[in-house]
């Protein structure tokens, strides 16, 4: 095996067209650091630095075909770092029209999850949507499993199509069954996108998704989600919208339980100063079946209804460092919380 | 491929990338226009502008007979980058960087294109890399390559598509 180059050397380094006679790894990085600040009452504490989430991505072409992807972050917690193995797919890439891999991925029927993830860098905002926020329970972020994809030219447009089968959701509704599935029922996904050429970059897409999830509280719960998006990711403006909805329905007593979520955000990239300068803005909405005495049992309390503003300004310092300063306003049903938030984030 | 076969390719990219430098012999011709030059293995011939930007952004990473594609882009700077960043991707420098890290960081691909520093170099590569694909100022073209039509129209031919001079007047 060979280490070669970083993630920001691959933009400008070789796409070797055949492999050598042991496989390369490349591997690249996204690290970040921040300071907050809230007014929530209910907080220990009202204002930090943190230390964000350090990611190490390998890649390694195996054979013309075949390529291998992994990902690995430390996150930082009270009492030191914790590993853990985001991605690793192994794929086989038969034509555009058709790949096939298997492992563990972003689930892709949510836009945010697949372009950004774990690359702070990369996003616009310092923080994700609260629908995909890190270790939350909304979308399930991972998907254990097989995935066949490709994209098929038609009549003017690229449609892009996804369809995956896996363990879906474990008794933690943020993890996705690393280990084995907690029943035997697989969950499976399939997305459509569609992409026209005359309206580069414009993207729309959806996607469906369905999981048996077993609860502790209720049971059995069948679970489906339909989601949506609308991107246009020129940065003059750059535009992003997604929405998502969730039903579960209990097995052992009928109670229907619906969840929505969505947001929209607008950003754009200014064109004096050299083009580093982007301010923007988001909204976000969650309305979760979340009543008192009755809760949706997948979600166990640790979602609620609330509408989120966030508004700041990206500065690429350089080419591969952001600083981000932001601000947000939490409206809720108990309190409306206020955040300022600054953030160095870059990829390396 | 053997090693004589892979020596004597190597060979003829030699005597290709020495006529780019020596002689400096004009098959595309058209000062001015990009041509759009691929390996003599690629089995097309034209191209549409909506699938060589396509190609070009990775979003099309196989040949139509199922060969893989191997981009090739031109350093910082060099006016080939410059029109392909300008007129292909419609990105500036530091997007284009973004783009690939991306890409590479969804697993969609798993390098970005390969870089040259000189077309000399292009020349060189572009003859021996199967599915090998870069955009070159015409006039740097040696007699030998195979130069891609787009939207059925060569280097210059009036109203090809990859002229530098239009390129730099509307964007």
């Amino acid at each position: 095996m060979v280490i070669a180059a970083a993630v920001p050397a691959m933009a400008a380094s070789d796409a070797t067209p055949s492999p050598p006679s042991t496989p390369t790894l490349k591997i690249g990085g996204f690290a970040d650091f921040g300071f907050g600040a809230t007014d929530d009452p209910s907080a220990a504490v009202s204002s930090g630095f943190k230390e964000g989430q350090f990611v190490l991505h390998f890649t390694s072409v195996l054979a013309p075909r075949f390529s291998f992807f992994g990902e690995l972050s430390m996150n930082a917690h009270d009492n030191g770092f914790t590993p853990e193995l985001e991605r690793t797919i192994l794929k086989f890439q038969a034509h555009d029209m058709l790949a096939l891999s298997f492992g563990r991925y972003h689930t892709p029927i949510n836009w945010w999850n697949v372009a950004f993830h774990h690359g702070q860098w990369l996003q616009t905002t310092i923080n994700r949507p609260d629908m995909v926020a890190f270790g939350g329970d909304f979308i399930p972020v991972h998907f254990v499993g097989a995935v066949a994809n490709g994209v098929v030219p038609a009549a003017g447009v690229d449609l892009g199509y996804e369809f995956g089968v896996g363990n879906g959701r474990a008794e933690f509704p943020s993890r996705a069954g690393d280990a084995g599935d907690v029943n035997n029922n697989r969950a499976w996904f399939t997305t459509l996108n569609v992409r026209p050429d005359r309206f580069y970059p414009l993207e729309a897409g959806g996607a469906y998704y369905q999981d048996l999830v077993e609860t502790p509280s209720a049971g059995s719960v069948d679970e489906q989600i339909v989601s949506g998006h609308l991107t246009w990711t020129r940065e003059t403006p750059e535009l992003i919208s997604e929405i998502a909805y969730i039903r579960d329905r209990t097995r052992t007593t009928p109670n229907l339980y619906e969840n929505w979520a969505g947001y929209v955000q607008a950003a754009y990239r200014l064109p004096m100063w050299g083009g580093r300068w982007k301010p923007y803005f988001r909204f976000e909405r969650m309305l979760i079946a979340d009543t008192p005495d009755n809760p949706d049992p997948v979600f166990q309390s640790t979602l609620a209804d609330h509408d989120l503003l966030t508004t700041g300004l990206r500065w690429d310092c350089s080419d591969f460092v952001a600083l981000k300063g932001e601000f947000q306003r939490r409206y809720a049903r108990t309190a409306n919380v206020n955040a300022l938030l600054l953030q160095v984030s870059f990829v390396f | 491929m053997s090693a004589r076969r892979a020596l004597r390719r190597w060979l003829a990219a030699g005597a290709l990338a020495a006529a780019a430098t020596l002689a400096g012999p004009r098959a595309a011709g058209a000062s001015g226009d990009i041509a759009v030059v691929v390996n003599p293995d690629v089995k097309v011939e034209n191209l549409t502008f909506t699938e060589l930007r396509k190609i070009l952004l990775g979003n099309r990473q196989f040949w139509p007979s199922g060969q893989p594609v191997t981009l090739i882009v031109r350093a910082p700077v060099a006016a080939e980058r410059t029109f392909l960043l300008q007129k292909v991707y419609d990105m500036t420098e530091a997007q284009y960087r973004q783009y690939w890290i991306a890409k590479v960081f969804r697993a969609e691909a798993t390098a970005g294109p390969r870089v040259v520093v000189s077309n000399v170099e292009s020349v060189e590569l572009v003859s021996v890399l199967s599915g090998a694909i870069v955009l070159m100022d015409a006039s740097d073209v040696p007699a030998g390559l195979k130069v891609l039509q787009v939207d059925g129209l060569l280097p210059g031919n009036k109203n090809y598509a990859l002229k530098q001079v239009a390129a730099a007047a509307t964007e």
